[in-house]
């Protein structure tokens, strides 16, 4: 769906990404890990299209334009906007939209099916700050499914959440991916990804390693990526790192 | 009654009455996307810049509303380049607006040209408002209304999370620029009615009173539209019978009910302004 071969990136004198060859495909599910500056959010960015790579190619099949989904990270100015959930939803597809003020009863038809499959149809009315931490996140992944995307983006979806709604939202994500959406998000959590995703891309600046966790994850890569030795045990076939 | 029908034995109260009513919905209309951008200080640092064009323009025989227009793309350029050194927004937006407005007073206190009042220019006056500037304030009106009916969905997705919204696929760069020319079009033409000191002031006390109100963006635009219209009619005959400035007149209106707002809503429903 969506290729990356030999990308590189760089902020002026500071390169931040180089050689880094990544591909999604619809279906699939990968979490991109990596310590602070490791350039996460750069790689996310040039996934969506926001940054172009100063080498390399951003490429889809057939060169089409692939439709995209995105969720940012919590935060509270975000949440403390004066909208509804419904509003907000009904934003995500603000750019297709029709030129009058209000969104039709297609528009909103479809933002309610979203809201009812992401189970927050009865707080449509509810305002933003009004929400819990998790009714939040939905919020934002339903107001990205509005664009009807291909590829869906999360940037640290698990930061601000308690223990219980990071395994309602990761459900969540792992519906989606079986319905066809490709899924990439990116976090810090390294035992989260760890023990429920099927792919993890180990980052720092380039990428030391990519596939599934019980495949990559041993001290060496941890200790490349995150350069710092920790030890890596094998719990119930997933691996665990032990943060000393 | 005759609190109501006095003013208009006079033609000018009529003419100020429109504007002020055409201005007052406008800011009402545009508040709260100042006021959740937090862009209350650009609104206030675009209005004090516009002084200087404005001295310079009368000066030199220009049309007020030239100068006016041509000091605030002089002060947006100017905030840009401060800004592109590393100095921070107000910072920016501090020493231009500040700088400007001196330059203004300077030009309006060795000036002899009687139509340069800085009474009038900094707080408003009802007795300069003329036909023509009806015509330029409608006009105005009736574009920038046009823009906000046909750009609100854009404009609200942008002021929420600029990232997201192009993301999904919204022109960031137009509707910012689209933003600016709004903001830019309400100030120049409040400066008749509202004085330059006063029109930030009409953009978040109706858009701060309504948010305190609603829930959703929607109603609280119309809400800040309502407002805004209420305060102008109020402020202009209150600013009239106590033979007191517009300007001042209209924020005083809209502050006491503020005030009485906030003393009677509770805790939960305030503080609600914040940008992504």
């Amino acid at each position: 769906m969506i290729r990356l071969d030999n990308i590189g990136f760089s902020y002026g004198e500071g390169e931040v990404l180089y050689d880094i060859d990544f591909s999604i495909g619809p279906g699939e599910m990968a979490g991109i890990i990596g310590p602070s500056g490791s350039g996460k959010t750069t790689l996310l960015r040039i996934l969506l299209g926001e940054l172009r790579p100063t080498s390399g190619a951003r490429t889809s099949p057939g060169g089409r334009t692939i439709s995209v989904g995105y969720v940012p990270q919590l935060e509270p100015a975000e949440r403390n906007f004066p909208l509804t959930v419904e509003e907000m939803v009904l934003l995500g597809s603000a750019a297709s939209s029709t030129r009058r003020p209000w969104f039709g009863r297609r528009e909103r038809n479809v933002a309610f099916g979203v809201m009812d499959r992401l189970g927050i149809a009865g707080l449509a009315s509810r305002r933003l700050n009004a929400l819990s931490g998790g009714q939040f996140q939905r919020a934002l992944i339903a107001r990205s499914l509005m664009s009807n995307p291909e590829l869906l983006l999360l940037d640290e979806p698990t930061s601000g959440i308690d223990l219980g709604t990071r395994q309602s939202v990761l459900e969540l994500l792992d519906e989606l991916r079986a319905d066809g959406y490709a899924v990439v998000l990116t976090t810090h959590d390294l035992n989260w990804v760890a023990s429920h995703l099927p792919r993890i891309v180990c980052l720092n600046r380039r990428i030391i390693a990519d596939g599934p966790p019980l495949d990559v994850l041993n001290e060496e890569v941890v200790a490349e990526t995150f350069g710092a030795r920790m030890q890596v045990l094998v719990h119930n076939g997933r691996p665990v790192v032990i943060d000393p | 009654m005759t609190y109501i029908t006095e003013p208009f034995q006079y033609d000018f109260f009529g003419r100020a009455l429109v504007v002020a009513l055409l201005i007052g919905v406008l800011a009402g209309a545009l508040g709260p996307f100042v006021l959740v951008r937090k862009m209350a200080y650009i609104g206030q640092g675009m209005s004090q810049s516009i002084l200087g064009g404005v001295a310079l323009g009368v000066t030199y025989g220009l049309d007020m509303y030239i100068g006016a227009v041509l000091a605030a793309a002089a002060s947006a350029a100017l905030i840009h380049f401060v800004r592109s050194r590393g100095l921070s927004v107000d910072t920016a937006i501090g020493i231009v607006a500040s700088t400007m407005f001196a330059a203004g007073v300077a030009i309006i206190s060795s000036s002899r040209d009687r139509r340069l009042n800085t009474t009038n220019l900094l707080f408003g006056n009802i007795l300069g408002v003329r036909t023509s500037d009806i015509i330029l304030v409608a006009v105005v009106f009736v574009v920038a209304m046009s823009l906000l009916f046909f750009y609100y969905k854009p404009i609200l997705a942008v002021t929420h999370n600029a990232s997201v919204a192009a993301a999904h696929g919204v022109n960031v760069k137009l509707v910012e620029a689209l933003f600016s020319l709004l903001l830019t079009m309400l100030v120049v033409t409040a400066l008749q009615v509202l004085g330059v000191l006063l029109v930030a002031a009409t953009l978040i006390i109706p858009a701060a009173t309504s948010m305190m109100s609603f829930g959703s963006f929607r109603h609280i635009v119309i809400g800040s539209m309502v407002l805004g219209f209420v305060f102008s009619a109020i402020g202009l005959f209150v600013s009239f019978h106590r033979n007191i400035a517009s300007g001042p007149a209209i924020v005083l209106v809209g502050a006491t009910v503020f005030v009485l707002n906030l003393a009677t809503t509770s805790n939960s429903r305030r503080g609600l302004g914040a940008r992504a």
